[in-house]
């Protein structure tokens, strides 16, 4: 914890405390909900791998990159890191909701969620990408780090999500 | 004679084609770099927060007991989290603060002498922001440490050769009663007796200690005690409504139970000043004391970024998005007009405001909306879904109150700004329909 505290730059241990926190929550009230209603294993565990995933690719990618491009400005790291933890859990909404709305259906058909999900997961990605890589050209060096660190981020998790998304519906055909 | 019938439905549309139109074309000029001056409308450009930023770093020494050597860190740590906490809540843009070394122009000269029974500790806080300087730096440098006393009988304060004797702590005995009895020090605007307004500090008591501060209460009503913090007294007369007696014979004449009054003194007249005493007095009690030992200042590192490339940076990715959402095979070619309509809408109008409105904004922290908002309009905002737009606002509630200084205000915007997408979406979603139709006609 120290280790992490003094590397980003983030300062206290009760922050971390507190991010670790903000991460593990949503996995645990999504388990909770999909016990209930979707009742499928797998895109739980797609999911709070997701959640888990995108703190771990973070903090590596914020430490890779204030390495290789020297420190970032104080507090926009945890801007950072608010924005990679919005855009997951943003996703993980999506897909509750459009879930709920799959099983209102006659016959709910629970791939078909998987399907169109990681369609629209994909989508964010390349969007994410894009708006990405075309801000970076005109803002200055500092800012382009905290969009490295997003993008990087949230496109690992989103292409490791998509993969193991992929995987299950691949093994259940 | 045939007349025709006179369609409101029709007028309706049409007036409402017309205002949006309108809206979009003028805040279309309005958010254009130097529109104002090529048109000649007057001066009204973004107003950054640029100037507003100063930057200090400050050297604090902690005083910590030799026999306490086990609590060190504990106790420095405490502090660090206390002094966090209150600049974080008075949204001091960037807070930095870690342990520091003895200034340097303390090992020259004999600014502090060293205690055998005191060890001495340093911690550095460096603050960025473009708050009041006095106000932050009365989060910094008070401990707050608040402590009820009385008068020694011995002492006149009325005395004219010695008129600051009611603030010298010397001239009271302390009590048993110190911040940790009271569970919350709640500030509130209240009338005063002269029919003014001021703030005042409602004390509210621990359970475990309601009975005995009651106590103490009723055995000084109608007397002064003192409110000491930092080793400076506040004078306060505890009203007569104290006294344990005089509640029961008012209640006797009542023939009913009478409401328990307040301890509350007075803290200040002004809301900046209510605001920063309910930060000292609710932010934790830091646990030793501390003085300033140092104090640097240093030039604002600010992200040197000017409107045009803003401007830049938001039609780029525009034009991005929309070059990938005409891309995608399934999707209609109405549809990529509305999202266009959407975003043009969305940005110009925010833009438009904060011009208009004059509001101090850090144009890097636009630049960063815009890329949140241009990354999430397609997938989740640009839906009819109501659902989508009201999660992501939600979400943007919780980081807002989670978090502090650049995400806090981040956090804030996003919230109006996501809420905005949907109205932007549901008026433009109509206006499409009805210009189609009245095009088509």
């Amino acid at each position: 914890m120290k280790f992490l505290a003094q590397n980003l730059n983030i300062f206290t241990i009760t922050q971390l405390i507190l991010m670790i926190l903000i991460l593990i929550i949503p996995p645990i009230i999504f388990l909770l909900v999909n016990k209930q209603t979707i009742k499928n294993t797998k895109v739980a565990i797609v999911v709070s791998l997701s959640s888990i995933l995108s703190a771990v690719v973070y903090l590596i990618s914020a430490v890779v990159t204030q390495r290789v491009f020297g420190d970032i400005n104080d507090g926009l790291l945890s801007t950072a890191f608010a924005l990679v933890v919005a855009f997951n859990w943003l996703n993980l909404i999506h897909l509750l909701l459009k879930s709920f709305d799959e099983l209102k259906q006659k016959s709910p058909d629970l791939d078909h969620i998987t399907r169109t999900h990681f369609s629209k997961t994909l989508d964010l990605g390349i969007i994410l990408m894009i708006c990405g890589f075309t801000f970076i050209p005109f803002v200055p060096i500092g800012l382009a780090k905290v969009f490295i660190i997003v993008i990087s981020s949230s496109l690992i998790t989103i292409a490791l999500n998509h993969l193991l998304a992929r995987r299950f519906i691949c093994d259940e055909n | 004679m045939k007349t025709k019938r006179i369609s409101f439905k029709k007028i309706g549309d049409y007036l409402f084609t017309t205002i949006v139109t309108a809206a979009i074309i003028s805040s279309v000029f309005i958010a254009i770099p130097r529109a104002d001056k090529a048109l000649g409308l007057g001066d009204y450009n973004l107003v950054t927060k640029d100037s507003q930023y100063w930057k200090k770093t400050y050297t604090l020494e902690i005083q910590l007991p030799e026999n306490d050597k086990d609590q060190k860190t504990l106790k420095i740590e405490q502090t660090k989290n206390i002094l966090q906490r209150r600049l974080d809540r008075f949204g001091v843009e960037v807070v930095k603060i870690q342990n520091g070394s003895k200034p340097r122009t303390q090992d020259a000269g004999t600014e502090t002498t060293e205690s055998e029974n005191i060890i001495k500790e340093y911690i550095q806080i460096t603050v960025q922001t473009t708050k009041d300087q006095n106000a932050v730096e009365a989060l910094i440098y008070n401990r707050n440490y608040i402590r009820i006393v009385v008068p020694k009988d011995d002492i006149d304060f009325n005395d004219p050769d010695n008129p600051l004797a009611t603030y010298d702590i010397n001239n009271y005995e302390k009590t048993e009663f110190t911040r940790h009895d009271f569970r919350t020090i709640y500030i509130k605007e209240l009338d005063t007796t002269s029919g003014g307004r001021a703030y005042f500090a409602i004390y509210k008591s621990w359970p475990h200690t309601a009975s005995s501060f009651k106590k103490f209460l009723s055995n000084y009503a109608g007397r002064t005690i003192g409110i000491a913090s930092d080793g400076f007294v506040t004078q306060y007369t505890v009203p007569i409504e104290f006294d344990q007696s005089y509640i029961e014979s008012l209640e006797r004449s009542n023939n009913r139970s009478s409401t328990s009054p307040e301890f509350a003194p007075a803290v200040s007249q002004d809301a900046e000043s209510a605001k920063v005493a309910d930060i000292l007095y609710n932010s934790g009690v830091i646990p030793e004391p501390y003085s300033v030992a140092n104090i640097e200042d240093s030039t604002p590192y600010i992200y040197q970024v000017d409107y045009e490339q803003v401007a830049i940076a938001l039609i780029a990715g525009t034009v991005a998005i929309l070059i990938f959402s005409a891309a995608r095979k399934e999707q209609k070619k109405e549809e990529n007009i509305r999202l266009a309509l959407t975003v043009v809408a969305l940005f110009t109008l925010w833009i438009s405001t904060l011009k208009l409105a004059g509001i101090p904004t850090d144009l890097f922290i636009i630049i960063i909306e815009g890329f949140v908002l241009l990354s999430l309009i397609k997938v989740n905002l640009h839906s009819d879904d109501i659902r989508l737009s009201f999660s992501a606002a939600a979400l943007f509630g919780i980081i807002y109150l989670l978090s502090s200084g650049y995400t806090r205000i981040l956090s804030k915007d996003l919230i109006f700004l996501t809420l905005g997408a949907w109205i932007i979406t549901t008026v433009i979603g109509q206006y499409f329909t009805k210009m189609k139709d009245i095009i088509l006609k």
